[in-house]
């Protein structure tokens, strides 16, 4: 009887429009039909929807073919599967299949950073059933707040991050601070302030991809409890090494909390030396006074469009492909409300999903409707995706671009790390 | 084409007896336990999308080698198209299966225009069951599709979306003198309906609503292509059709025939309006490259008298009127121009024009340029139909050569696809001008 009354409870809230009606669901569960994650309601009245999206994986897998998609009017069900994790995203948002994919690919990340590739394999080796949301305890809000920045943030759509605008100089300078926490299993050093990149240092053999880069950044933003203190964490980059945990040194180098030094060992007891190497850090960047040149930085933001002096654009990103970073100017108006935000980069996936359409790239799309005039233009060094006022011409579009592309070109050295240093 | 299966959900409900809901399976050699297993799959998927989506049908189904297509053509009647993803690849790349949804809207059309011709030949689902039972429809749907799914995928593009009809270009004086023909014939004959008038495969009139005339065009250019292109000929029977000589043309009179009902030469129209599907007989008449198609709503006397009746009447005025048809070039502007192509559709009118497509002698339709740039044609054509603005443009370089600029405006689609070395966004400005002036009121943007 207690039974059928939590099935008749869980029913209507699956029911609920309140929830089916969300934007983008992301469901993980496991090979067994154990829930795992849900990115809205909680996933224990979940149990009969994520059965049948098992059913329908095994479903498929019977007939010795592989679940990818289902589609109905504007919603997309697509299905990445990753065993023992069966990941399903539910969207009615203008994403390519492709892109949603892209999506649950950082989700699985994110949750191979938790446990590890290896130990996920070992438990289920053994025990099919297994309840991973034992090892993942406390790790909701990481997913949750995963999930919200991918809603707007170019940063998932591009594979590519974006630097904190600062003066050239003084960049080179807390690279060269990172430069001296070199210790022997330091495979890592990087500074991040307000959740933005401001350098990193490196193993000259192993480079920092931008999705693990983003892993690091999600784990900071996401929480509050490294603000004590010195932090000392196991953590796993999927790029770099999706067997095993690296260990992370996170410090907050201020009172409030804006920047923060992240120093990735190998060796699980080397606390202690990289407590000394942020010392020696914090020495390099307090001789210059770069601190508080940061927090001013930040406080600034981002740069405003009008500040380029052409009129008939509105907002722009531009990735570098090299350095797989981009760089895009803060909303300005018409774009002043969330609404348009959202609708903006509900364009701007539009276009990236048709330039990168795996089966037919293009290499450049001109759009025009209603509202705004898009160009989106992939060259061999850089990808630009533009929204300009409707009115404006083919002719006004193109001088305005490659006065953009000259003005980025100019301030290169303030937007992006180009003179990264390795240890 | 893999797989075709039409169900009803209604039937079957039982344990055990799941293999009712079934009315149609292709392969038929396919066992009863993966026929009644694959049902259940495509039910469970209904269900599935209709908890998140309940105001959207399940429209298509995607796995790593097949891609299905769902089509709920009447309550509780479905249709599922199974077809084999396009790339053999699809093993070494995860994502290059994905190709399809570029073509997602040419199948879910192709699917449709199946289950309408169907319509137009039988009526619908739900009447035959109502009218003759469910045995009946099975029989009926079994000799139909296995006629009609012929179809040659791969060679579906964006015409099978428009599935557009192509109008004869009339001067204003002959126009007329064909309106007048069919208006004098219909009062003439009180029996006649509503007519279509076919040159050659150009439509010169139709009485007919858009779905009606658009599925029997095709239909008959399926059927009458070889009449069509051997005109002088018409009087030997060709790939099982049988004519009927009359003094001055000719009656085809093995089409629209049911096998069981015996009950030859009727047809099902008028669905668009509601409530007002009608069963009419036909006629087809044909006299040199005029094919004329006339229903019939109870005819008062045998079809073949009337056909002779008619014959008297239509023989010497389209004998007149043919003569008048002087001009067929379609294409207007400089065909001297060989690196420009265009697709043309008008949603109201259903006129198509297409000069990305040749048509043989034998009457087979080919496409003239590269896949992959028609593949963008119809990926635009689905944002378009998608998008909410009725003004839209888009121009996509799709490799070096090849320009796409789409524009759509007021319920008319214009596809330009540019072939020019080293071009930019301004010189294909240039280019597409010279198309687009002579389609009137479609200005691409300055």
């Amino acid at each position: 009887r207690h039974l059928s009354l939590l099935v008749a409870e869980e029913e209507e809230y699956i029911n609920s429009s309140s929830w089916r009606d969300q934007k983008r669901h992301f469901f993980v569960l496991t090979e067994a039909g154990k829930p795992v994650y849900s990115r809205h309601g909680s996933e224990d009245k979940l149990s009969s929807v994520m059965g049948v999206m098992l059913a329908l994986v095994s479903c498929v897998h019977d007939r010795n073919d592989k679940i990818r998609s289902i589609t109905a009017g504007d919603h997309k069900f697509v299905f990445l599967i990753k065993i023992p994790l069966i990941l399903v995203a539910v969207c009615s948002t203008p994403e390519s299949i492709t892109q949603i994919t892209v999506y649950l690919k950082y989700i699985y990340n994110k949750i191979v950073s938790i446990v590890t590739l290896k130990q996920l394999d070992r438990i289920y080796a053994k025990q099919k059933n297994f309840d991973l949301r034992r090892l993942l305890t406390g790790t909701d809000k990481f997913l949750d707040h995963l999930c919200t920045s991918m809603d707007t943030g170019p940063e998932y759509l591009l594979g590519a991050f974006q630097c904190l605008p600062l003066a050239g100089n003084i960049r080179d300078l807390v690279s060269q601070a990172l430069q001296l926490s070199k210790t022997n299993d330091l495979a890592f050093a990087l500074l991040l302030t307000s959740g933005k990149t401001v350098s990193y240092c490196r193993l000259k053999e192993h480079n920092l991809h931008s999705s693990d880069l983003q892993i690091l950044i999600n784990l900071i933003t996401a929480s509050s409890s490294f603000h004590a203190g010195e932090s000392w964490l196991p953590i796993c980059l999927p790029h770099f090494n999706p067997q095993g945990f690296l260990h992370a040194h996170i410090s907050y180098l201020d009172d409030d909390f804006q920047t923060c030094l992240l120093l990735l060992s190998a060796d699980v007891n080397s606390f202690f030396t990289l407590s000394e190497a942020k010392k020696r850090v914090m020495v390099k960047l307090n001789k210059h006074d770069c601190l508080p040149i940061l927090k001013l930085a930040s406080e600034k933001g981002m740069y405003n469009v009008g500040k380029i002096g052409l009129p008939d654009l509105r907002h722009f990103i531009y990735k570098s492909k090299h350095q797989s970073q981009f760089t895009a100017p803060e909303f300005s108006s018409p774009y002043h409300d969330v609404h348009q935000q959202e609708r903006l980069f509900g364009l701007y996936q539009h276009l990236h999903g048709k330039i990168h359409n795996p089966a037919i790239p293009l290499k450049l799309l001109f759009e025009v409707s209603d509202e705004e005039t898009m160009l989106a233009w992939v060259a061999s060094g850089f990808e630009l995706y533009v929204a300009f006022s409707p009115l404006v011409t083919k002719g006004q579009a193109i001088s305005s671009v490659d006065r953009l592309l000259r003005w980025i070109k100019q301030r290169e050295d303030e937007l992006f790390m180009i003179r990264p240093l390795v240890f | 084409l893999a797989s075709l299966v039409v169900y009803n959900t209604s039937y079957g409900t039982k344990e055990g007896e799941e293999e009712k809901k079934l009315l149609f399976y292709h392969p038929k050699t396919e066992t009863r336990d993966k026929k009644v297993n694959n049902v259940g799959l495509f039910e469970a998927l209904v269900q599935f999308t209709r908890s998140f989506a309940p105001n959207s049908e399940c429209e298509t189904l995607r796995t790593k080698f097949h891609q299905h297509v769902f089509l709920h053509a009447e309550e509780n009647f479905w249709l599922v198209m199974k077809v084999a993803n396009r790339t053999s690849k699809a093993q070494h790349n995860e994502f290059i299966a994905y190709e399809d949804e570029m073509v997602d809207t040419v199948y879910h059309e192709v699917l449709k225009n199946l289950y309408e011709t169907f319509r137009f030949l039988h009526g619908t689902f739900t009447a035959i069951v109502g009218n003759h039972g469910v045995e009946f429809l099975r029989e009926e749907l079994d000799h139909c599709f296995g006629q009609l799914m012929k179809t040659n995928l791969s060679k579906c593009d964006i015409m099978s979306v428009y599935n557009g009809v192509s109008y004869l270009n009339l001067d204003k004086a002959s126009y007329i003198g064909f309106q007048s023909f069919i208006f004098t014939l219909q009062d003439k004959f009180k029996d006649v309906e509503s007519s279509l008038l076919m040159f050659n495969d150009a439509v010169i009139l139709s009485g007919l609503d858009e779905t009606d005339t658009k599925v029997i065009v095709k239909y008959l250019k399926s059927k009458l292509k070889l009449c069509l292109a051997y005109p002088n000929r018409l009087h030997i029977s060709i790939s099982g059709i049988s004519t009927y000589m009359l003094t001055y043309g000719h009656m085809v009179t093995s089409l629209f025939t049911s096998k069981h009902t015996k009950q030859t030469r009727r047809a099902f129209i008028n669905f668009d309006a509601p409530n007002s599907m009608q069963q009419v007989e036909v006629i087809l008449y044909q006299y040199q490259s005029i094919t004329a198609c006339l229903f019939l709503n109870k005819p008062s006397i045998p079809l073949v008298d009337l056909a002779k009746q008619l014959d008297a009447f239509m023989g010497p005025q389209l004998k007149t009127l043919t003569a008048s048809i002087v001009d067929q070039q379609k294409n207007n502007y400089d065909i001297t121009e060989p690196n420009l192509k265009h697709v043309y559709h008008n949603r109201c009118s259903l006129s198509v024009d297409s000069t990305c497509h040749v048509t043989s002698h034998s009457g087979e339709v080919s496409c003239v340029i590269p896949t992959d740039v028609m593949q963008v044609v119809c990926d635009i054509n689905r944002t378009f139909s998608r998008s909410k603005c009725e003004e839209h443009e888009v121009i996509n370089k799709v490799h070096n050569d090849h320009w796409v600029a789409s524009k759509r405006t007021n319920g008319r689609e214009l596809h330009v696809v540019v072939n020019h070395k080293n071009a930019n966004l301004s010189a294909v400005t240039e280019e597409i001008k010279k198309v687009s002036c002579h389609f009137n009121g479609i200005n691409f943007a300055e």
